[in-house]
């Protein structure tokens, strides 16, 4: 169904005289019709190029060169164009707003019907149809860029599946979403395999959603496929996955570290396992739940001095939902506190409060005991430094070192000290090759540290970071991991708002679970992820791990990581 | 100009948009009165992308901006004073050097504030405020073209600098 | 919200075909133009404040008009009498120039048929869809490719709109204090904004383009209309009504 041959492909330069930047370099890739396949790789390895050029979108819009044969769904790419192969095959894009561009969602839906030349009766027949499979009935009149983030992924989803592909390719269909959004996704997909057959070729970061829907993982590095197997064999690799980039799922991480048989891939198949080897090796059981040293050695150096604090903050967007509903949170000094919650729950209004990008219509915002009304976002800018969701809302300047210049520019700094922190900047963060490169044709993992660095030279006390690893391979989430541990330990206060309750896991002191504007559960991560009953009605479920030690007999309820899982069943080789 | 003809479509579009919306919200208040920055808009579309999407840009940029902002009635009059200014400058500086782009932006000065000027005052039955708006408001024009393209003719070489794939666009 | 005026309300003009809404915009035009004096003029005016109430348009919108006008309509309620020179009753008189009561009266007419004429346009828009008033000049003969070049830009404008207010953000964000900027500071905040919305909008033309190409425009062969624009008995009635009325005024 999709055939590609000694594909090569070429971006053109982005610099007048450089040189274009080799993608895809002989790639090899044969999926037959019905297969339902996942294609993982580090962050610019060049999966959305491929599904563009799968798609006949590239080079016909962007410009390059590319090299080789394609056919997908029985047409010869290169030869057909883009608009003819759009009847057979689908793609969703890897940014669903971007894919929207209609007045209202049935528009949207009934846009590419129209271009079928479908009669009028079949295209309203189809509409309702997919409108009501993906739970979009309701907003059928509201416009596309009103919708919440994971109703735009649906609806993106959805005017593909009412034109009927037979392919469907899928970029990043997870990113951004919260469980219960990935959950009915998945079951659409499942669905839409069932009753049409349909060939779907998934490019995602997210192991653990892969390791449940795809029968086949193929891993693109080095502008190749260099690992193509069934899922089972694949993600249960982990060294090799993680040479290159991709996180594999943490259950195939505990498999390999205590050689469990099969290549178990979720908690449920690797708990018998697991509970076998405890009993086989007679290990000794730990009833009590063992207090385990975090990896910061931060613990108990609790400031009394407060740093953000937030009483029954109420905000609403005109013409929207009332988006904080009573919102009081309260956050010493030196600080490291994880935001999480279902999409919509108000996490970036809330973080907008502290910086007074928003202001609270009733309750107040205080920040080092000072209320923030009455004072400018340039001012509070000062104290909060704010990374945006978004990294391109974020970057505005010319080159990067303007971009890391402004912000203690604008803190009237002299002249020499501003350029010695961005020299700093860009040696910590990795970016000297690109200092007097335009931000905005950089990669996205190198936009990402552009504005986490542009943040950093203005040495805020408090740090609000909002989803800054999302979209980001293995190797820079640890990047950013280890520069957020610095952080901390240098004393700055860190909010990190985001869906991964792994990073969570490993990274905060405490997790603050924000839904329908307001803080739903507060704690230790180790007391709030280990329960399930009260993470349940977010949307939430504890990470592999914590599910895992919840099923064996003998492990404590609230091991968090991995290394805690090993050191618990006491077979880590590290000790 | 671009092969792709849904680019095409899609690029005039944008522009159409940028126009608009600069035209609409970019404000500044300057002493008593009130700096738009349509002309801006129009200039950079016009050095970036050249004469016909210069016209279309700040031909139909302009007259939505001016429906939107309860001035519909002058929509036809931009449409044309915004089309020619953008279509002359985008003609004159396509050999894309600052000679070019100063003499763009005296011929497109001249048609705007001229087209306003002449419509204005002898437009039919007054409807787009006679005499007396047309003598008022030729200065303005004027002070406003010269103060966008003062903008507009380095912007649109940091422009270069900052997104170097925009050539593909322009050829 | 900017730039959408629609009041979606059941009234009767928005329940009409987006080319007969056309076709009364016409020949409302050719009335505003021929008829004379500021009595008659004012009439119309009043008719159409009428006709648009009757249709379920709050008067707040339809007085938003004249409102955004005001600064024009002072300028030549102001200005105009004294250089208008229509010969009559003098009211005022300063050295050379002076105000005649026809004069004054020649000014009220350019202002109420430059509300006029706002008025009837935006009317349109108040009462009409932009996509639906889009497919109605489609089926009028505008290229399709033209017509969805319209509806995009009319789509991306807000969405531009917020584009810039968050690149302003993220410079607050980061620390700059528009009030406490001069002029000229304020005027070289801008820049960056010009810059990154520039290169946000080439950007977007390229995804969009995508976009589209992957639902299948440019692919040629016919399309269809989900919902095709048909004529109604009202729409007819309409039109007659609005032919007869202007025939008549003409030959009249
Ligand atoms: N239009 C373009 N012109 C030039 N280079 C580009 C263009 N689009 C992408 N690139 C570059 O090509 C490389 C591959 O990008 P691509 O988006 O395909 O990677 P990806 O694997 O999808 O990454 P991610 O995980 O971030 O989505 C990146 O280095 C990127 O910067
Ligand atoms: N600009 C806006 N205008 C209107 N409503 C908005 C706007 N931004 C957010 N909302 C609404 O406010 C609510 C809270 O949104 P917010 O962005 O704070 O959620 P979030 O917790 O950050 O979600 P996510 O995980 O998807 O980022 C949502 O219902 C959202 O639809
Ligand atoms: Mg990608
Ligand atoms: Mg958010």
């Amino acid at each position: 169904m999709i055939e590609a041959r000694s594909l090569s492909f070429k971006y053109p330069p982005l610099v007048p005289q450089g040189e274009g930047l080799l993608v895809l370099n002989g790639l090899s890739l044969s999926l037959r019709a019905g297969e339902r396949a996942a294609l993982m790789g580090a962050t610019g390895a060049g999966k959305t190029t491929l599904a563009l050029v799968l798609a006949g979108l590239v080079p016909a819009t962007t410009g390059g060169e590319l090299q080789g044969e394609i056919r997908v769904a029985g047409l010869d790419v290169r030869e057909v164009g883009a608009a003819r192969l759009s009847r057979e095959v689908g793609l969703v894009f890897q940014e669903a707003d971007h894919q929207l561009f209609n007045m209202t969602v049935e528009d949207e839906v009934a846009f590419g019907l129209e271009g079928l030349s479908l009669p009028p009766e079949e295209i309203e027949r189809r509409v309702d149809w997919v409108l009501d499979r993906v739970g979009l009935n309701e907003q059928r009149e509201r416009a596309p860029w009103q919708l919440s983030g994971g109703q735009q992924k649906r609806l993106a989803l959805a005017s593909m599946l009412a034109m009927e592909p037979t392919v469907l390719l899928l970029d990043e269909p997870m990113a951004g979403l919260d469980p219960l959004g990935r959950r009915a996704i998945a079951e659409l997909l499942d669905e839409l395999k069932e009753e049409h057959g349909t060939t779907m070729l998934a490019m995602e970061q997210d192991a653990e959603w892969v390791a449940r829907w795809a029968e086949r993982v193929l891993v693109l590095h080095d502008g190749r496929i260099v690992v193509d197997g069934p899922t089972r064999e694949v993600l249960s690799q982990v060294d090799l996955l993680r040479s290159m980039a991709v996180q594999p799922p943490q259950m195939a991480e505990v498999a390999a570290a205590l050689h469990l048989p099969g290549h178990p891939l979720t908690s449920t198949e690797a708990a018998p396992l697991v509970q076998q080897l405890i009993q086989n090796a007679r290990l000794p059981i730990q009833n009590e739940p063992q207090e385990i040293v975090t990896p910061l050695a931060v613990v108990g150096r609790r400031s009394s001095v407060v740093a953000v604090k937030a009483e029954g903050a109420h905000f609403q967007y005109p013409n929207g939902p009332a988006a904080l509903n009573g919102l009081s949170l309260e956050v010493r000094e030196g600080e490291f506190v994880a935001l999480a919650g279902p999409n919509g729950g108000g996490k970036t209004t809330f973080a907008k409060h502290l910086n007074g990008l928003l202001r609270p219509a009733s309750g107040a915002v205080h920040l080092f005991g000072e209320p923030t009304t009455g004072r400018r976002v340039g001012e509070l800018a000062r104290q909060v430094g704010y990374v945006f969701q978004n990294p391109d809302l974020q970057i505005f300047a010319v080159t990067v070192r303007d971009e890391l210049a402004y912000g203690p520019r604008n803190l009237g700094l002299s002249e020499n000290e501003v350029e010695a922190r961005v020299e700093r900047a860009l040696e910590r963060f990795g970016l000297e090759r690109w200092a007097d490169a335009p931000p905005a044709v950089l990669g996205y993992g190198l936009r990402r540290l552009v504005s986490i660095a542009a943040v950093w030279t203005m040495q805020p006390p408090i740090w609000v970071l909002d989803e800054p690893t999302t979209g980001l391979d293995a190797a820079l989430t640890e990047r950013l991991v280890a520069e957020m541990e610095a952080l901390h330990a240098a004393g700055h206060t860190l909010l990190l708002i985001t869906h991964d309750l792994r990073l969570v896991a490993a990274l905060a002191e405490r997790l603050v679970i924000i839904a329908e504007g307001r803080v739903a559960l507060d704690g230790p991560p180790r007391a709030v992820l280990s329960q399930a009953g009260p993470l349940r009605p977010f949307g939430l479920r504890p990470p592999p791990v914590t599910r895992l030690a919840g099923k064996v007999r003998g492990l404590p309820d609230d091991l968090l990581t991995v290394d805690e899982l090993l050191e618990a069943v006491g077979r880590n080789r590290a000790l | 100009m671009l092969e792709n003809r849904t680019q095409f479509y899609v690029l005039i579009a944008l522009m159409i948009a940028l126009v608009a919306v600069v035209t609409a919200t970019f404000v500044v208040p300057v002493g008593a009165g009130i700096f738009n920055f349509s002309d801006t808009a129009v200039y950079l579309a016009a050095f970036l992308l050249g004469p016909l999407p210069g016209f279309l840009a700040g031909g139909i940029g302009t007259a939505l901006a001016d429906t939107s902002l309860g001035f519909a009635s002058f929509a036809p009059l931009s449409f044309l004073a915004h089309g020619t200014q953008g279509l002359l400058a985008g003609w004159l500086a396509r050999d894309g050097t600052t000679r070019g782009k100063i003499l763009g932006v005296v011929a497109g000065t001249i048609a705007m504030a001229g087209i306003y000027f002449l419509g204005e005052y002898f437009g039919p039955g007054g409807m787009w405020g006679g005499p007396a708006q047309a003598q008022v408001e030729w200065p303005f024009n004027i002070l406003q073209n010269i103060g966008g393209a003062i903008i507009a003719i380095p912007l649109s070489e940091v422009l270069r600098r900052a997104y170097p794939p925009l050539t593909r666009y322009t050829k | 919200m900017l730039f959408d005026l629609y009041v979606a309300a059941p009234g009767w003009l928005q329940r009409l075909d987006p080319r007969t809404k056309l076709a009364l915009l016409v020949s409302g035009a050719v009335l505003l133009l021929t008829v004379e004096g500021a009595l008659p003029l004012a009439a119309l005016l009043a008719a159409l404040h009428l006709g648009l109430r009757a249709s379920r348009v709050p008067w707040a919108r339809i007085g938003w008009v004249v409102s955004q006008l005001r600064f024009v309509l002072l300028v030549i309620l102001l200005l105009f009498p004294w250089i208008a020179g229509v010969p009559g009753r003098i009211l005022v008189e300063v050295g050379p120039l002076a105000v005649t009561d026809a004069s004054l009266l020649a000014a009220m007419e350019t202002g109420l048929r430059l509300w006029g004429m706002s008025l009837l346009v935006t009317s349109l828009l108040f009462t009409t869809a932009q996509p639906e008033l889009v497919r109605g000049l489609v089926a009028l003969g505008l290229p399709y490719e033209w017509g969805l070049t319209l509806t995009t830009a009319l789509r991306y404008i807000p969405s531009l709109a917020r584009q810039i207010e968050q690149i302003q953000e993220a410079q607050r964000a980061r620390g700059w204090d528009a009030a406490r900027g001069d002029v000229l500071k304020r005027l070289s905040a801008l820049s960056p904004v010009f810059v990154a919305l520039t290169i946000h909008v080439f950007r977007t033309v390229d995804t969009l383009t995508m976009a589209m190409t992957a639902r299948g425009v440019g692919n040629p062969g016919p399309r269809t209309v989900r919902r095709p624009l048909r004529m109604q008995t009202r729409d007819w009635a309409a039109l007659v009504i609005a032919l007869l009325i202007t025939v008549l005024w003409l030959v009249v």
